[in-house]
C-alpha cells in the first residue's frame, strides 16, 4: 500500500501503513540520535553504537509506533463513515422536507397503520400470549365437570368428587379446588366494619398454582380442615392499599365474618387473574355450617372450579382419558347423582381467555386488513415518487454517485419516515390502550396486564422497519436502473401504462379492503345498538339498588326478621323523592347464576335430570315495583305469610319448558335440596327479565316469597320519583342509619348495571369502528394520490383532446368514470369478501345478520362516495388543463 | 552525582511537560528531556514509545505527521486540552510532594 496515495480529503492520507510508520518513526530517531553524537565528535561507528545503547528496546519502541497508527486508522474509519452517514442524513432529510406532501402521506399512512398494530398487539399480548404468571404454566390444567345430561360442559364439581378425583388420579401432581363463588365477609378493622370479599380455595390449590407469595407462606394442608381454617392471605392489591406493603402484616390476627384469623402470607399480583375482585383468601374447609353443600359427601351440588398440575411425564391428553375414565367410575358407583357426568379438561390459559378469542380475533382480522391497505398506500405512494424521482436519480447517477451511496440514501429515505411513523404510532398507541380500556370490556379477562410495553415497542418497530424496506426496493431499483438514456426520455409523458394499472388494482383492493371493515364496524356497531335498545323485562331507569342486612339484634325468628324488613321499606319510602321500594336477593342485570334444581310434585324425574332454574327471594310488591308484568294468577301479597302455604312465581321462560301444557299455576315444587325446606305451591307466572344482561335471552325463573321465607340479608332496589342520581347520597345514610355498626352498603344506578353489561359490544363497536374510519382515511388518500398522479401525467393528452374540441364536462366524466371502474370492482370485491368474514364472526353479532342488507347497502354507499369525491379534486383539475399551455410547455 | 531511576509515573509528567511549549517528535522529546535535567534523569530513549503510546490512549497526547528539522516526515507530538489539563494537576502534584519531602528532609539535617 502507497503511503503518498493522492489525498486532496485533506493534509493527511486517511490510511497509514503500521508496520511502515512504525519502522520509519524509530528510524528517524536513531538517526538524529546518530547526528548529534556525530557531531559531539565521535566516529559514525562509535556514534551509531553508543545511539543503540541509549536507544534501548527498539522492538518495543516499534510496536508502540505501530499501535498508535493502528488506532489512528481504526478512528479515522469510524469518521469517514459517519462522516458520510451524516452527509446522506442530511441529503435524505432535505429531500422528505422538500417533498412534504409525500412525506406527510407515508408518515400519516404507516402512523395509522402501525398504531393499530401496536395496540392490537399491545391486548393480544396481554391477553392472549404472555405465559401465565406461574411456575410451568402449561402444565395447568382447569377440570370442569362435563355434565352431558344438561349439554353444560364446563359444570362445577361437588365436594365429594372433588375428593374421590383427586384422591385416584396419576396423571396430575396436584389437583385443588376453589369455591366458584366469592363470600362476602364483614371485616373490622378498629371496630369499623366493612365489607370483603373472600375467596375459598383448598391448600391443594394454591399449591397446583404455585404462586410465589410475596411475604410469609400460602396455606399448610391441615388448615384445610374444618376448625383449623381461621387463616388468610391477603391479594396483593388489597395489601398495598389497606397495609402501604407493610410486610409486618403476616402474624397479625383480623376479624374477618365476626371470627379471629391469622394473616399467613401476601398472594402475588399474578393470582388476579383468577379473581380480580377479592381481597382475601381463605382455605376452603369442607365444613357445612358454612354452606350446606360445603360438606365433603355431598355430591349432587357443584359449586368448586378445579385447577390441577400435571406430572412432568403426563399431557393434557393422558390426564383427559384418565379423568373421564374416573369420572366413567364415579358414574357406576353413585347413579343417582353422577350419572351422565363425565370431565373435561383444558389448558388453564386457554380457558383464561377463552371469552376474549372471538373478539380478538376479529381484531386480529380487523388489524391484518389495515395494515394491507397501509402497506398497498405507501407503495403506490413510492412507485407514484420513484417515477416522478426517475430522471433526479439518473442525474445523479450519471453524475458518478457510487451504487452503495444511492442504495443507502433511498433506504434513508424509507426508513427515517417509518421510524417517524412507529414513534407516533407508539404513542398514539399508549394513549389509546387507556382508552380503550376505559370502556371497561369484561371479555378482557386479564386487563390489568395490558399496556404498550417493551416487547410491542419492539415489535412495531421491527415492523416498520421492514415496511420501510420493503417500500424502499421499488425506488431503489430505479435509482439503480437509471441511465443515460432515462434522462433522455425522461420528459416523455408514457409514465408507464402498466405502472398505472398495478396502482389502479391496488387502489380497487384497498377499497375492497376498506368496505371489509366498513361492513363489520356497522354489524357490530348495529349489535350494539340493538343490544341497547332491547328490553331487558322490567323499567329500569329510575331504579336504585343496594343492600340490606338484618341487625345480630333482630335475628330471633324468622317472624323478627320479616317485622324489620317491614320496618325498612315503611323508613325508606319516606325518603324524599322515593316512589317505592322493594327486596329481592339478586338484582337484575348484575350477572350473578344462582341455579337450583326443581322437583316438580307428582313427577318421578331422577335428581339430575330435574330442570335448572335461577333462584330469587323476592318480597310482595317486588314484580308491581319493576313492572314486570303478571301473566297469569297472582304475584305475592300481604297475606304470604310464614304461617301459611309457601307460594312460588314463575318466569314465562319457566313455563314454556318446565310446564309446556300451561298448567303451572296450582302445582307444588321443591326449590331446594334440602328435605327440611317445604315445597312451594306456584301462583303466578310473570314476564320474563334478562338477569344476565341486555342482550342475553331470559332464562327460567323462580321466585320465592322471601316475606314468608327470608335470608338475613337481602338487596333493595328503589323506584326514584324522578332522577334516581339525586337519590345515591341520601338513600346511602339512610341505609347506614338503618344498619347501624355494618358498613355503608353501596348504592348503584341499575340504568349503569344495564349499560356496563353491554359495555363488551360497545368496545367492540368502537375499535372496530376506529378501524374502519382509518381505513376509510386511508383509502381516500390512496384514491387521490393514484388519480391525481394520473392527471398530472396525462395532462398532454387531456391538452389535446381540449384543443381538438372535447368540453370541459367531457374531460371530468373521462376521469370520474375511470375512477368509478375502480371503484366499483373495489366494492363488488370488499362486499364478496365482507359476507365470508362477517359469516365467520356470528358469534360476535346479537340481533343482526351477517349479510345485513342496511350495512352492507350503508358501508358500500359510503364507500363508493367518498371515493368518487377523491377523485373530484383530479377530475376538476383535468377539466381546468388550458390546452395551449401543455403544448407550449416543453 | 549518580544518574537516579525514575519514580513510576514520573515518565509521563516529564513527557507531558516537554509538550506544554510546542509539539515535538520522539527525538526532540528526548533530547529535552536531557537537557532540562542535565543528564540526572537517565531514560531509555525507547521507552518513550510506550509512554506516548499510553498517553495518546488517555487521550491526554495527539499526534500528527509534520517535516522534521532535518526536511523529513516526522510524527509530531502535542497536548491534548485534556493533557494539559492533566500536566496542571501533576505538576501541582509533584510540586506539594517535594515541599513535603523537603521540609522532612530539612527536619532531619537539623
Amino acid at each position: 500500500m502507497s503511503r503518498e496515495r493522492p489525498s486532496g480529503r485533506g493534509p493527511e492520507p486517511p490510511w497509514l501503513d503500521p508496520d511502515r510508520e512504525g519502522e520509519e518513526e524509530v528510524a528517524l530517531h536513531l538517526e538524529l540520535l546518530v547526528e548529534e553524537l556525530v557531531a559531539e565528535g565521535r566516529t559514525p561507528q562509535d556514534a551509531r553504537r553508543e545511539a543503540r545503547r541509549r536507544f534501548g528496546d527498539v522492538d518495543s519502541a516499534r510496536h508502540a509506533s505501530r499501535a498508535m497508527t493502528r488506532r489512528h486508522n481504526a478512528r479515522r474509519g469510524r469518521a469517514r463513515m459517519w462522516g458520510g452517514f451524516r452527509h446522506d442524513l442530511r441529503q435524505a432529510v432535505r429531500r422528505l422536507a422538500s417533498d412534504r406532501i409525500y412525506t406527510l402521506a407515508v408518515v400519516a399512512t404507516l402512523g395509522l397503520g402501525l398504531g393499530a398494530v401496536a395496540l392490537i398487539a399491545s391486548l393480544v399480548w396481554g391477553v392472549l400470549l404472555r405465559a401465565l404468571p406461574f411456575p410451568g404454566p402449561d402444565r395447568l390444567v382447569a377440570v370442569w365437570q362435563d355434565n352431558r345430561l344438561e349439554g353444560r360442559p364446563e359444570d362445577l364439581f361437588s365436594p365429594a368428587n372433588f375428593l374421590d378425583l383427586r384422591a385416584s388420579a396419576t396423571t396430575l401432581e396436584e389437583l385443588g379446588a376453589r369455591l366458584f363463588f366469592a363470600n362476602a365477609l364483614v371485616l373490622e378493622v378498629d371496630g369499623v366494619p366493612e365489607t370483603v370479599l373472600v375467596q375459598r380455595a383448598t391448600p391443594s390449590f394454591l399449591r397446583a398454582l404455585r404462586p410465589e407469595p410475596v411475604v410469609g407462606r400460602l396455606f399448610a394442608e391441615e388448615e384445610g380442615e374444618p376448625g383449623r381454617d381461621a387463616v388468610v392471605l391477603l391479594t396483593h392489591a388489597f395489601w398495598r392499599e389497606r397495609y402501604g406493603g407493610d410486610p409486618g402484616v403476616v402474624g397479625r390476627s383480623l376479624t374477618l365474618g365476626g371470627r379471629a384469623s391469622t394473616v399467613v402470607g401476601v398472594l402475588p399480583p399474578s393470582m388476579r387473574s383468577l379473581n380480580p375482585e377479592v381481597h382475601f383468601w381463605m382455605p376452603l374447609a369442607w365444613d357445612p355450617s358454612v354452606h350446606f353443600s360445603m360438606a365433603a359427601d355431598q355430591r349432587s351440588v357443584g359449586i368448586l372450579h378445579l385447577v390441577g398440575r400435571l406430572r412432568a411425564d403426563a399431557s393434557v391428553d393422558r390426564a383427559r382419558s384418565e379423568m373421564v375414565a374416573l369420572a366413567a367410575g364415579l358414574a357406576e358407583e353413585h347413579p343417582e347423582s353422577n350419572t351422565g357426568k363425565g370431565v373435561t379438561v383444558r389448558g388453564l390459559r386457554d380457558e383464561l381467555v377463552r371469552e376474549a378469542r372471538p373478539t380478538l380475533l376479529a381484531f386480529a382480522g380487523a388489524l391484518s386488513l389495515l395494515l394491507v391497505i397501509a402497506a398497498v398506500n405507501v407503495t403506490t405512494l413510492q412507485m407514484s415518487r420513484a417515477s416522478v424521482e426517475g430522471p433526479a436519480a439518473a442525474v445523479r447517477r450519471v453524475l458518478g454517485a457510487g451504487r452503495l451511496r444511492l442504495v443507502r440514501l433511498s433506504i434513508l429515505e424509507s426508513v427515517l419516515p417509518a421510524a417517524a411513523a412507529a414513534a407516533l404510532a407508539l404513542l398514539a398507541a399508549r394513549w389509546a390502550v387507556q382508552g380503550l380500556l376505559a370502556l371497561d370490556p369484561v371479555a378482557l379477562p386479564r386487563e390489568q396486564e395490558i399496556r404498550v410495553d417493551l416487547p410491542v415497542a419492539v415489535a412495531t418497530m421491527a415492523l416498520a422497519l421492514l415496511l420501510a424496506i420493503v417500500s424502499g426496493i421499488p425506488s431503489a431499483v430505479t435509482s439503480l436502473r437509471a441511465t443515460a438514456k432515462d434522462l433522455a426520455r425522461a420528459r416523455g409523458s408514457s409514465g408507464g401504462r402498466t405502472a398505472q394499472r398495478i396502482r389502479s388494482t391496488l387502489v380497487a383492493a384497498e377499497l375492497a379492503l376498506s368496505v371489509t371493515l366498513l361492513v363489520g364496524a356497522g354489524l357490530l356497531i348495529r349489535s350494539f345498538g340493538v343490544a341497547t335498545e332491547e328490553d331487558p323485562g322490567f323499567q329500569h331507569e329510575t331504579l336504585l339498588s343496594s343492600y340490606l342486612e338484618v341487625p345480630e339484634s333482630r335475628r330471633g325468628s324468622a317472624e323478627d326478621v320479616i317485622v324489620w324488613y317491614g320496618e325498612a321499606l315503611q323508613d325508606l319510602r319516606r325518603l324524599q323523592g322515593v316512589e317505592g321500594v322493594g327486596l329481592v336477593s339478586r338484582v337484575p342485570l348484575q350477572a350473578r347464576s344462582v341455579l337450583t334444581r326443581l322437583a316438580v310434585e307428582g313427577r318421578d324425574v331422577p335428581e339430575g335430570e330435574r330442570p335448572d332454574v335461577e333462584f330469587r327471594r323476592a318480597w310482595p310488591g317486588y314484580f308491581e315495583l319493576l313492572g314486570v308484568p303478571l301473566l297469569e294468577g297472582r304475584t305475592f301479597d300481604a297475606g304470604d305469610s310464614s304461617q301459611g302455604e309457601p307460594v312460588a312465581v314463575i318466569s314465562a321462560v319457566a313455563m314454556r319448558e318446565i310446564f309446556p301444557e300451561g298448567d303451572a299455576v296450582g302445582q307444588r315444587v321443591r326449590w331446594s335440596a334440602d328435605p327440611a325446606v317445604p315445597p312451594a305451591r306456584i301462583v303466578g307466572v310473570v314476564g320474563d327479565v334478562r338477569h344476565f344482561g341486555l342482550d342475553r335471552q331470559p332464562v327460567p325463573e323462580l321466585y320465592i316469597s322471601s316475606s314468608q321465607a327470608p335470608s338475613t340479608s337481602t338487596n333493595v332496589l328503589v323506584r326514584a320519583e324522578a332522577d334516581p342520581a339525586t337519590l345515591l347520597a341520601p338513600l346511602r345514610s339512610r341505609l347506614g342509619a338503618l344498619m347501624p355498626g355494618r358498613p355503608v352498603p353501596e348504592v348503584e344506578l341499575v340504568a349503569e348495571l344495564a349499560r356496563a353489561s353491554i359495555s363488551d359490544r360497545r368496545f367492540n363497536a368502537v375499535v372496530l369502528a376506529t378501524f374502519a374510519a382509518a381505513a376509510l382515511a386511508l383509502a381516500l388518500v390512496g384514491t387521490y394520490g393514484v388519480f391525481s398522479y394520473w392527471v398530472s401525467n396525462q395532462r398532454r393528452e387531456l391538452g389535446i383532446r381540449m384543443a381538438m374540441g372535447a368540453a370541459p364536462g367531457h374531460i371530468l366524466r373521462l376521469v370520474l368514470g375511470k375512477s368509478a371502474a375502480t371503484v366499483l370492482a373495489g366494492l363488488i370485491a370488499g362486499a364478496a369478501a365482507a359476507v365470508l368474514l362477517a359469516r365467520a364472526g356470528a358469534s360476535l353479532l346479537y340481533g343482526v345478520s351477517p349479510t345485513d342488507p342496511l350495512v352492507f347497502l350503508s358501508a358500500c354507499t359510503l364507500l363508493a362516495a367518498a371515493a368518487l369525491g377523491a377523485s373530484w379534486l383530479p377530475a376538476r383539475r383535468a377539466a381546468a388543463v388550458e390546452p395551449v399551455e401543455t403544448l407550449t410547455s416543453d | 552525582m549518580s544518574n537516579l531511576d525514575l519514580i513510576q509515573g514520573t515518565l509521563h509528567v516529564l513527557v507531558l511537560r516537554s509538550l506544554a511549549g510546542e509539539s515535538r517528535h520522539g527525538y526532540q522529546i528526548a533530547r529535552w528531556v536531557r537537557e532540562r535535567t542535565g543528564g540526572d534523569l537517565r531514560i531509555e530513549e525507547g521507552a518513550l514509545y510506550p509512554a506516548l503510546h499510553r498517553l495518546i490512549r488517555r487521550g491526554w497526547v495527539a499526534w500528527e505527521w509534520g517535516t522534521s528539522e532535518n526536511n523529513r516526515r516526522a510524527k509530531f507530538y502535542r497536548l491534548t486540552p485534556k493533557g494539559r489539563r492533566q500536566l496542571q494537576k501533576e505538576v501541582e502534584r509533584w510540586r506539594r510532594y517535594a515541599t513535603a519531602m523537603g521540609a522532612v528532609l530539612a527536619e532531619d539535617q537539623a
